[in-house]
């Protein structure tokens, strides 16, 4: 019998590496560099929390005691962003835990125990988590505990405090997701679990996200005490785990005390949980994967698909135009990957919209429903934006590249059609629906002028958008390979987003201010227009362009710069 | 490089007297194409497949959805037709590239190992159809190292050996100059090098060493 704690070891080390469901992803090298940049990414953000707490309580005038008190709001965002963090990781990985079909191919056929793989893969899933949580812990990690230690208590003990709540929070969250995962495995037949699956996921998801996004400002004594409130902190785990913190760093406030106890017992309920269902639902889909196919031979009659046709055929009036928009809509609906993704900026848009409305959720509305304002405002720009970004980033990952070929084979048409098929697909799916919906409900709930004019901007927006994500864009969506690093142009494209967020508060203030007369807002209006005719103008010429080809290979850029020349009418080897 | 996936690197490929890179586009209208593995998008139905097959190549709404019809009908995917790809058997996966290769009425059909995973029934209908469009004027390349089928379908061989063309005749032809009564052996004796015997030896002596 082979080793087999060799056995773990080099399975430990496979299974850390494919942690995330990244089966998208080319070459090994690029899921190392994604993580890498992904750790650096949590690092990062804690890092500029540091920065903006390490002044804050440097020069802080309060006394010791009533630092230790105005820190709980502090204190809850971390616990908060950990869970988070931990939360979106696990959706991420939602499909390491539980055994893959593959491996089961692979490592069927060779001497190794199933125990030896389930264990590897619990080892690597931890492992996982707790670099995701060191990294977003990594800063305040280091000094936070240090300047909330009670003046009774020692600052090792904060240390120990503040990690151990760390980690708690994020098995928390891991345990929790691992046994939804588990039940639905164990209660559900294989074919229905795996349907579920991709929705569960979704939906934990989205959880994870509204619950960070939307959780209010409670961490003080008025508010953690106030009857009103019980309800709402009983549902929240980051005021839980800060209550369990607390305790653990010696504070002796009696709010904390039943706070702390719920920590503990959904701690050890989700623990429980986990233990209980989720090493029998991996034995009982291990066997059961063999027997029955991954993907469900389902059929593919349904409402959904004809009225996708129907679509298709009523919009677009070319065949390459139908094929590519078909093509698009049923790889989104299809495929796991993308979905995710595209609900990852989506979901990320709608819970920033939601973020600024805020007010309006927890009844107490500062500004009326039935008028234009800023919240309320911003939060179909916002919801735009992320949609657009989110799909152009979605289009740049491919689903089964070297069925491509078929592409390259059948393009018997000018790549300017291509082109135009692509961009009217993007915008059907992206900005249309986003103005369908933003129609329906600014006109249900403003009179009919301002709900026009913040339509209009819309409009307008949403052309600019489509056009400025799409500059330059030479591939059919999904069939275009994907390079190693070029996750940064996601990265790029996030910070592009945020930047947005930060010029769509502004842009939004104009707004409202050109609302108030019709000649402001007209001219508004003309500028808008004027960028969308420009960026349309551009792409216009980009496709019409002699050298513009479509791209199936991503092309690294080139360390040495050519010069490229050639006789007129001749092709380089790029363009060809 | 004949379907334009690849550039030669030197030579030129012509088509009745025309270099295929003076027009792509054209060369591709004619062209149908049957790759050796069956690469397909595994989330499309095999009937979505061949519906974007022939939107991509411009085929009209009505004439699309007959053909697709009749195609799925023909090759027994009919009843499958609402079924992923990733559910469908290798021969299925196969019917569907031949029925995509064929879709636009090609001139050309380039067939790369069409007949790998077929059962016995489709093999013996797509030989009767390789011999049918053949008969009707159209190019088939075949490309396959099942040398039994070749000598049956085709009329005229192309042998390669090291990127080189070892013969290019018909197969009557070749057993007349070579003396030798099957396709096999005339490909032994003009491109394998190895003694084949005692390569299986030796791995043979491998595994029980």
């Amino acid at each position: 019998m082979p080793d087999e704690r060799r056995q773990f070891r080099i399975l430990y080390r496979n299974f850390l590496f494919r942690i995330l469901d990244l089966e998208l992803l080319s070459a090994s090298g690029e899921i190392r560099n994604l993580l890498v940049q992904l750790v650096a990414m949590l690092a990062a953000f804690n890092f500029v929390v540091a920065v903006l707490y390490i002044p804050r309580y440097a020069t802080s005038i309060l006394s010791h005691q009533q630092l230790l008190i105005a820190a709980w709001g502090d204190e809850e965002f971390l616990i908060a962003s950990t869970i988070a963090i931990a939360g979106l990781f696990t959706v991420l990985a939602w499909n390491a835990p539980l055994p893959d079909r593959r491996d089961n191919f692979v490592l069927g056929a060779l001497p190794v125990r199933t125990r030896t793989i389930f264990v590897a893969k619990i080892a690597a899933l931890a492992t996982a988590l707790g670099i995701s949580v060191a990294a977003i812990n990594s800063f305040t990690g280091l000094f936070y505990p240090f300047v909330v230690t009670p003046p009774q208590g020692s600052a090792l003990r904060s240390l120990f405090a503040y990690w151990v709540t760390m980690t708690a929070a994020g098995l928390f969250v891991l345990c929790t997701l691992l046994a939804v995962q588990g039940v639905s495995a164990l209660l559900l037949s294989y074919r229905l679990s795996l349907r579920l699956s991709s929705f569960l996921q979704l939906a934990a998801f989205f959880a994870v996200l509204g619950v960070y996004l939307l959780t209010p400002a409670l961490a003080t004594a008025p508010a953690l005490t106030a009857s009103a409130n019980q309800r709402l902190i009983a549902w929240l785990p980051s005021f839980s785990f800060l209550a369990l913190f607390q305790q653990l760093n010696g504070t002796t406030h009696p709010v904390f005390g039943p706070l702390a106890g719920r920590a503990l017992w959904s701690l050890g309920l989700s623990v429980s949980a986990a233990i209980a269902t989720y090493p029998l639902a991996y034995y009982r889909n291990a066997r059961r994967m063999i027997e029955q196919p991954d993907i469900l031979p389902g059929d593919r009659s349904h409402r959904a698909t004809r009225v996708g046709r129907f679509i298709a055929a009523k919009c677009f009036s070319k065949p390459v135009e139908r094929a590519v928009f078909l093509f698009t809509v049923r790889t989104i609906a299809r495929s796991r990957q993308h979905r995710l993704l595209l609900a990852g900026y989506g979901g990320a848009g709608l819970a920033i919209a939601l973020a600024y409305a805020k007010s309006f959720l927890y009844g107490y509305p500062h500004e009326p429903w039935g008028q234009p304002s800023e919240p309320l405002l911003i939060g179909s720009l916002v919801v735009l934006s992320f949609v657009v970004i989110g799909m152009r980033a979605v289009f740049a990952l491919p689903v089964a590249l070297r069925a491509n070929w078929i592409f390259r084979i059948a393009a018997v048409d000018r790549p300017a059609a291509y082109f135009a098929a692509v961009r009217k697909s993007f915008f059907m799916i992206t900005a249309v629906p986003v103005w369908i919906v933003s129609a329906a409900l600014y006109f249900s709930i403003w009179p009919g002028r301002p709900a026009l004019e913040h339509m209009i901007v819309l409009v307008l927006m949403g052309l600019l958008l489509a056009e400025t994500a799409l500059h330059q864009f030479r591939k059919i969506p999904f069939a275009c390979s994907y390079l190693p690093g070029s996750a940064n142009l996601k990265l790029r494209l996030g910070i592009y987003g945020i930047l947005f967020l930060f010029s769509a508060d502004l842009g939004v203030q104009i707004e409202l201010w050109t609302m108030q007369k019709l000649a402001r807002f007209l001219v508004l209006s003309v500028i808008l227009f004027a960028g969308a005719i420009v960026a349309n103008r551009q792409a216009a010429g980009f496709a019409a362009a002699p050298y513009s080809r479509v791209q199936f290979e991503e092309l690294p850029p080139a360390d040495v710069l050519a010069l490229d020349l050639r006789p007129d009418g001749v092709w380089s080897r790029e363009e060809a | 490089m004949i379907c334009g996936l690849l550039e030669p690197s030197q030579g030129q490929i012509l088509y009745r007297g025309q270099r295929i890179d003076s027009d792509r586009i054209a060369h591709k209208q004619r062209l149908g194409y049957v790759p050796e593995e069956p690469q397909l998008y595994p989330h499309l139905t095999g009937s979505e497949y061949l519906e974007m097959v022939g939107q991509l190549r411009g085929l009209q709404e009505r004439q699309l959805t007959e053909k697709v019809d009749g195609f799925l009908r023909l090759f027994w995917l009919y009843e499958d037709r609402y079924v992923p790809l990733s559910s469908y058997s290798k021969g299925m996966r196969q019917r569907v590239l031949l029925a995509a290769a064929l879709l636009h009425n090609p001139e050309i059909v380039l067939l790369d190992e069409p007949f790998s995973g077929l059962d016995v029934n489709s093999a013996l209908v797509f030989r009767n159809l390789i011999r049918e469009l053949a008969a009707r004027g159209k190019v088939i390349l075949f490309s396959s190292h099942e040398l039994e089928t070749v000598e049956r379908v085709c009329s005229h061989v192309v042998i390669l050996h090291k990127g080189r063309v070892v013969a290019n005749d018909s197969i009557e032809q070749l057993r007349a100059l070579m003396s030798l009564p099957t396709l096999e052996e005339i490909v032994s004796q003009l491109a394998i090098e190895q003694d084949t015997e005692g390569i299986a030896q030796q791995i043979v002596q491998l595994i029980e060493a």
